[in-house]
């Protein structure tokens, strides 16, 4: 039997708000609930009727609990039972009562199992979300719905799931303005952060009460979000760090032919970095606790093309590092660099000789550099032992121009998906492959700074300095990387009516 | 909780290991038992401290306690009995007596001032923080030189000491504070400092206590002596500012009397007063305590207390700590669901209806379902229609039922119009009850779920929702009540 079936419904404290979340059957109640707590365990099916009980959820942030939020069974008697509650019709101070009187008389009858389990957590004082689907269209028989809780005189809240299309929500939004404070659309799948929050804030203005701790909430959840852009700008400042200085190193005899280690050694590294990706990627998919959607391994989370590409690719280099022109320019710039320096040195006497000639020699190498692109060649070095007459062959680090880019390209694009998947979508992911973040040039030349300096630089403090710098960069990049910029499958845009 | 579980102090390098070593094994567990472990010891958990948090649970799933802070004292009093070593040795050989001629006081100063205010000042530029240093050229170098050549490294010497089998969480983490990695990058600047004030502290502490031994137990003489140009008067001078700091103390502050009798040539013995001689020691004492212990022990109580801070953030900035808040999080926001949901997809339903099509009847009777149009391409004519639910109220809805059942001739069927898109309710199941306790048990009922709207625009084609219907009429075990959907090729707009 299912785990949910057997579970006391929590009671909720009393202090803190509870939001229940009501509907009809197969309106995707489970899923608002699943993406307003992040939690890709609550579970969601195709199938009407999957949640049978009513589950109060405590939403919590580092252990803070700020609110309740109820899922429910859809309405499966609707008419009936308004109608018992009409029949019962007495003055809106007794009607609470009346809605006690009939989950007492019914909660024992299975054809009203669902309707006590909806009512009790409203007569209990949550606060109501009501979610219909506005890729149908309206029809009567959500109205005895809509009277049942315009009858229960809590403060209600509908939201507009747009499950398949969009096709039906104005339709919606004027059956639904007469009866509900607000109307918010919102896709449970697909809705951007900013909607999770607008829903908190909007429901305190519905319910004064409720207005500090929903408000608090939604500072919470904003405060996580960006907490969570600080910390996957670490993780891939990490990861960067790592890649760019991994290297694989082997010792053999002098009398052996290094020829036949060279292609294993490489490939060892290769293997090594894509390792280090692998691992980044589950460190953000574990901060935005998505790390349950790769459990089963029978159905695995697809990700989009530039992503199960190979990371040495000329296809990957292509959409994510520099493009031809780009990458003269970049190699110019860090040329230009070079030779500004020298010009400082001299004291201006050289008449910027330096950076002219550094940006001619970067722009010339950034286009050799671009006619390699394609092999992403790795670096492989032999270092003879005479004292032990040994050579030690060494693959890497990687020092390709693009190479950083590629990288950083691959994780940025990894964190916004990670970023902006709601909880309660299941569906594997897929993207269109020629998405591409284009690095801004302020931040293209901080990384082309970073990976020229971080071989030369020993010292802990120093390469702390130059890390910290790069992750300032990161995280600049992060908080500021226009949604536009990546893939986003999100597509609700209505306000509050 | 078992009765092992050990505490740990979130300021403790132990708690830093033990950690980095339980979250390292961490990753031979699958998410499920990781959830199923950790759900009652986040259902319990009432701190919202996130360090607390960790450690609560490092201290719940550690099966047995360490003894890696018991190793870390062993390296912390290793270092400290060297730098005891050292400091006795120092002092021996600055206050080295033997009668032929007295302790030259030039020395001492050179060695107790001179040498650890410049160590002194070495060590505060090492702890300068990067806020500070980065605007200024090359100064990171010189911290990372200093920090290269800092006595605190004898934390990776002694640890050679250790029991191979006990080294290897140790050693994983002091790696890792070798490496690149920001999180690691303060911890391990803020470690060799703490550890390097530990050292030094204990060398001045057992130079100071030397130089008491050898004051109680042997007769010391001191003078000044130097072959640089300098006369009574400087040395006046120079005595007399050092001992600014401890001049309130009686006798710590030389006199001219005792500069002018205790200078000390090799060709002038005379001139020497040996009772004199042994008046300079306060003044040495005060110099040592002032200039070597104080400043060492500000600074020994600066870098720990720095040190403990960045344990406390390390411990929560570790990468797989912020995996374990998020889980930790999660369970006590859905305690209920520690399983993890089957992601499997349920097989898709078929296009095709799931039911055989009924075989003709002479007459048909419609029942309209909450409203629902009746689509072009309804391939029946009926001989009477009525409507069920919708707008109308359940008295109506009885009304309407009986009109079809008791009109409904024997070899009729009923055609049940709904729409495709609305799940099958509680009430359409006491519907189709109702109906087949009215009419014969052979009647076809033909539920006929259509996916166009009124305007005759197609909803969905969504195939799940046929299979709902299929599923919920299938529920009701009659096999004359059938599935029979008006298909249709167009795709909603």
């Amino acid at each position: 039997m299912n785990r949910l079936e057997n579970t006391t419904p929590t009671p909720a404290p009393k202090s803190l708000p509870n939001l229940v979340v009501v509907g009809h059957p197969n309106q995707g109640k489970s899923s608002i609930v699943s993406t307003l707590l992040q939690d890709t365990t609550i579970q969601i099916a195709s199938l009407p009727g999957t949640t049978t009980t009513s589950q109060s959820y405590p939403v919590q942030i580092q252990g803070q609990h700020l609110f309740n939020l109820t899922d429910t069974p859809g309405f499966e008697n609707a008419r009936k039972t308004l109608a018992y509650l009409q029949s019962h019709d007495t003055t809106a101070d007794k009607r609470l009562d009346v809605i006690k009187q009939f989950i007492a008389e019914h909660k024992s009858n299975s054809s009203f199992a669902h309707e006590c389990q909806i009512l009790q957590p409203i007569i209990d004082g949550a606060g109501i979300l009501y979610i219909v689907d506005g890729s149908k269209p309206y029809s009567p028989s959500y109205e005895a719905e809509i009277e049942i809780l315009r009858w229960t005189g809590r403060p209600r809240m509908a939201l507009i799931n747009p499950i398949e299309s969009s096709n039906y929500i104005t339709a919606w939004q004027q059956a639904l303005s007469q009866s509900f404070s607000s109307t918010l659309v919102f896709n449970a799948c697909f809705s951007e952060f900013d909607k999770h929050i607008q829903l908190l804030r909007t429901f305190a203005t519905i319910q004064p009460d409720w207005s500090t701790p929903l408000n608090h909430a939604a500072d919470c959840m904003t405060e996580q979000r960006s907490n969570r852009q600080i910390e996957a700008a670490t993780i891939i400042t990490l990861a960067l760090t790592e890649m760019l200085t991994t290297s694989i190193s082997k010792t053999i005899s002098q009398l052996d032919d290094p020829e036949p280690h060279k292609q294993p050694l490489k490939d060892k590294l290769l293997t090594k970095i894509r390792d280090l990706e692998t691992t980044s990627r589950n460190e953000l998919k574990s901060l935005y606790n998505l790390t349950t959607l790769y459990i089963d391994e029978t159905d695995p989370l697809t990700l989009p093309d530039p992503l199960t590409d190979d990371i040495f690719t000329e296809s990957a280099s292509s959409i994510f590092g520099l493009s031809k022109s780009s990458l003269i320019t970049s190699s110019a710039a860090t040329g230009a660099i070079t030779g500004g320096i020298v010009d400082a040195h001299t004291g201006g006497t050289s008449f910027l000789l330096g950076t002219a000639i550094g940006t001619a020699i970067g722009a010339g190498l950034g286009f050799i550099a671009d006619q390699n692109l394609a092999k992403l060649d790795l670096p492989l070095t032999i270092q003879k032992n005479i004292r032990q007459n040994t050579l030690t062959l060494t693959a890497g680090p990687i020092a390709h121009i693009n190479f950083p880019h590629v990288i950083l390209s691959r994780l940025l694009y990894f964190h916004h998906i990670i970023a902006n998947h709601n909880h309660a979508n299941r569906t594997p992911i897929t993207l269109p492959s020629d998405d591409n973040i284009n690095l801004t040039k302020p931040a293209a030349k901080d990384i082309n700074k970073f990976a020229k300096q971080l071989p030369k630089t020993h010292g802990p403090q120093k390469r702390q300095a130059l890390i910290t710098s790069l992750n300032q960069t990161i995280t600049h990049l992060l908080q500021n990387l226009p949604i536009d910029q990546a893939n986003d499958n999100t597509s609700t845009t209505n306000n509050i009516s | 909780m078992n009765e092992h579980t050990q505490q740990y102090s979130p300021h403790h390098l132990a708690a830093l290991i033990d950690l980095q070593s339980q979250l390292s094994h961490e990753n031979n567990l699958t998410d499920k038992e990781k959830l199923t472990r950790d759900l009652p010891l986040a259902q319990s958990l009432t701190t919202t401290n996130k360090t607390s948090r960790i450690l609560t649970w490092l201290a719940h799933v550690t099966p047995t306690p360490t003894r890696t802070a018991q190793y870390i004292f062993l390296l912390s009093a290793l270092i400290t009995t060297l730098g005891l070593l050292l400091g006795l040795t120092l002092s021996k050989a600055v206050y080295h007596y033997t009668g032929s001629a007295p302790i030259n006081i030039i020395t001492p100063i050179a060695v107790f001032m001179f040498a650890q205010l410049l160590l002194t000042l070495l060590t505060i530029i090492a702890m300068l923080p990067s806020s500070l240093t980065k605007h200024i050229p090359l100064i990171t170098s010189f911290q990372d030189s200093i920090i290269a050549l800092n006595p605190g490294h004898l934390l990776y010497l002694f640890l050679k000491l250790i029991p191979s089998k006990q080294q290897t969480n140790m050693t994983a983490l002091l790696s890792d504070l070798k490496s690149t990695q920001t999180t690691f990058a303060s911890l391990q600047k803020w470690t060799i400092l703490r550890y390097a004030q530990s050292f030094s502290l204990a060398i001045n502490i057992a130079a100071i206590l030397t130089f008491i031994y050898l004051l109680t137990f042997s007769d010391l003489a001191f003078a000044w002596s130097t072959t640089l140009n300098l006369n009574q008067q400087s040395i006046a001078s120079l005595t007399q500012t050092i001992a600014t700091p401890f001049a309130f103390i009686p006798d710590t502050s030389p006199t001219t009397e005792l500069i002018q009798n205790t200078q000390f040539f090799r060709g002038n013995a005379a001139d020497f007063d040996p009772k004199l001689a042994r008046d300079w020691w306060p003044f040495l004492l005060a110099l040592m305590i002032t200039y070597s212990f104080i400043p060492r022990l500000l600074l020994y109580i600066t870098a720990s207390q720095i040190h403990r801070r960045v344990i406390k953030n390390t411990i929560t900035n570790l990468p797989a700590a912020i995996s374990l808040l998020t889980r930790l999080d999660h369970l006590q926001s859905a305690p209920q669901n520690p399983q993890v949901q089957d992601t499997t997809p349920t097989a898709k339903p078929p296009n095709q209806p799931l039911d055989p099509q009924p075989q003709s009847a002479q007459t048909t009777s419609l029942l309209i379902v909450d409203q629902t149009p009746i689509p072009t391409n309804f391939p029946y004519t009926p001989t009477q229609s009525a409507n069920f639910a919708g707008t109308q109220t359940i008295e109506q809805d009885a009304q309407a039922l009986d009109l079809i059942t008791n009109n409904l001739s024997t070899d009729a069927q009923l055609i049940i119009l709904v729409k495709l898109w609305e799940p099958p309710t509680q009430e359409i199941l006491d519907l189709l009850t109702t109906l087949r306790s009215n009419l014969n048990k052979q009647t076809p009922i033909l539920i006929t779920p259509t996916p166009t709207d009124e305007h005759n625009n197609t909803v969905t084609n969504n195939p799940e929702h046929l299979h709902h219907w299929t599923l919920k009429v299938r529920s009701l075990a009659d096999p004359y009540t059938l599935i029979n959907p008006i298909l249709t090729n167009q795709q909603p707009n």
